[in-house]
């Protein structure tokens, strides 16, 4: 209490008691709003971060995980926690574009291995086994229509199967 | 009741654990059914790292979903110290992943010990790379990875918990080394997270002062801390 807190460097008092100076006060003020706003503060974040770790948002995993296995370029995102806020705007905006791509490639990657894992593709063949009986003169069209059924159920499956809902 | 009973019954079997032998034969079966959902995983696993490594990058993908959300909280988020910092090394990890999986050996300990270690090491390289503000230190880092290169992995989960364990240990540890009313405020409102004026009042202070002692408390960490600023 000797030492007029005015020369003191705000960081520096190590008495918790000393009276603070102009300086302290504006710093304590600043940490203040920082922990209510949640804009925090890098010491205040490491000890969060180590005590009580908040998990991943479930969506932002799934936009890496898309990225890397697409092999899309990746997000900086600890440069961007320290750009100017005009800058994150921008970048969030086309990030928010980049993660949405991402996540839909990496669905559609998804359910067509898990499709043609699970379910094999039908795959042009003779129609021979279409028919018991050869047709006689004149019954083109039964033959066609049957064929064109039989046909039109393999393409319906394939694309169910591609679209992973068979 | 056999060990087998107990399993395929546990959720009924809550009476038994009254008895003497119920409660043994509870642990037991409880700890059956977690082996047998571990081999299971771990079977689960291996398949996918079998189609990973023969180019299916959507084995990869399911993988990476499995194990990821784990090893971002447990390791990487309390090491680096801030989610930004914990992202990018667990993008980094993933490329990492990606472009060595063909290396990677089936051992029988799971895939999470080997994706753990990749994640070490790219922490270790973003601490190296750049100074921030991080409860580990080089060589904290550079430790654990020798114990997961030298020590027999365990088991996925038990291992998370360890790292949580750990992270909350360097937490104490650090506030050891300042003023206890620093701590106490540091505790309190930071860690805690109770509101600012409860905390002022059990200090004894009023807000404006808590708010002050907060701000020394927190230097006085930094300091322990042996913070680099990037500036």
């Amino acid at each position: 209490m000797a030492e007029d807190p005015k020369n003191k460097d705000p960081g520096l008092v190590d008495d918790p008691d000393a009276p603070p100076s102009e300086e302290e006060r504006a710093a304590a003020e600043r940490l203040r709003v920082s922990l209510e706003t949640g804009d925090g503060d890098p010491v205040v974040t490491a000890l969060r971060a180590a005590h009580a770790p908040e998990p991943i948002d479930a969506t932002e995993h799934a936009a890496i995980v898309a990225r890397v296995v697409t092999g899309a370029p990746r997000r900086a995102y600890a440069s961007m926690a320290d750009a100017p806020r005009s800058t994150k705007v921008l970048r969030l905006s086309l990030g928010g574009a980049g993660v949405a791509i991402a996540i839909a490639a990496g669905v559609l990657l998804f359910l067509q291995s898990k499709a043609d894992h699970e379910h094999p593709l039908a795959r042009a063949r003779t129609t021979q086994p279409l028919f018991s009986e050869p047709f006689k003169a004149g019954e083109a069209s039964a033959r066609i229509d049957r064929i064109a059924v039989a046909r039109a159920a393999d393409f319906r499956d394939n694309r169910f199967a591609k679209w992973g809902v068979r | 009741m056999t060990e087998r009973d107990a399993s395929a019954d546990l959720p009924d079997a809550a009476p038994a654990a009254a008895t003497g032998g119920g409660v043994v034969d509870l642990e037991a079966a409880r700890r059956k059914r977690a082996e047998a959902e571990r081999s299971a995983s771990d079977e689960a696993d291996r398949g996918l790292v079998a189609r990973a490594q023969a180019g299916d990058r959507a084995a990869l993908g399911e993988l990476l979903h499995k194990h990821g959300p784990v090893l971002y909280r447990a390791v990487l988020l309390p090491r680096l110290g801030s989610d930004a910092a914990a992202k990018d090394a667990l993008s980094e990890t993933y490329a990492k992943v990606v472009a060595n999986i063909g290396r990677f050996t089936w051992q029988n300990v799971g895939f999470y010990p080997w994706l753990r270690t990749v994640a070490l090491r790219v922490a270790l390289d973003q601490l190296r790379g750049r100074k921030r503000v991080a409860l580990w230190e080089e060589e904290d880092l550079a430790r654990e990875l020798d114990a997961a290169s030298t020590t027999t992995p365990i088991d996925d989960r038990l291992s998370a918990q360890r790292d949580l364990d750990d992270a909350k240990k360097k937490v104490d540890a650090a506030l050891e080394k300042i003023n206890p009313r620093y701590a106490n405020a540091i505790r309190m409102r930071v860690l805690e997270e109770r509101p600012r004026d409860e905390v002022a009042a059990e200090l004894g202070v009023t807000p404006a002062t808590f708010d002050v002692l907060l701000h020394r408390a927190i230097h006085a960490l930094k300091k322990t801390l042996e913070v680099k600023s990037d500036g």
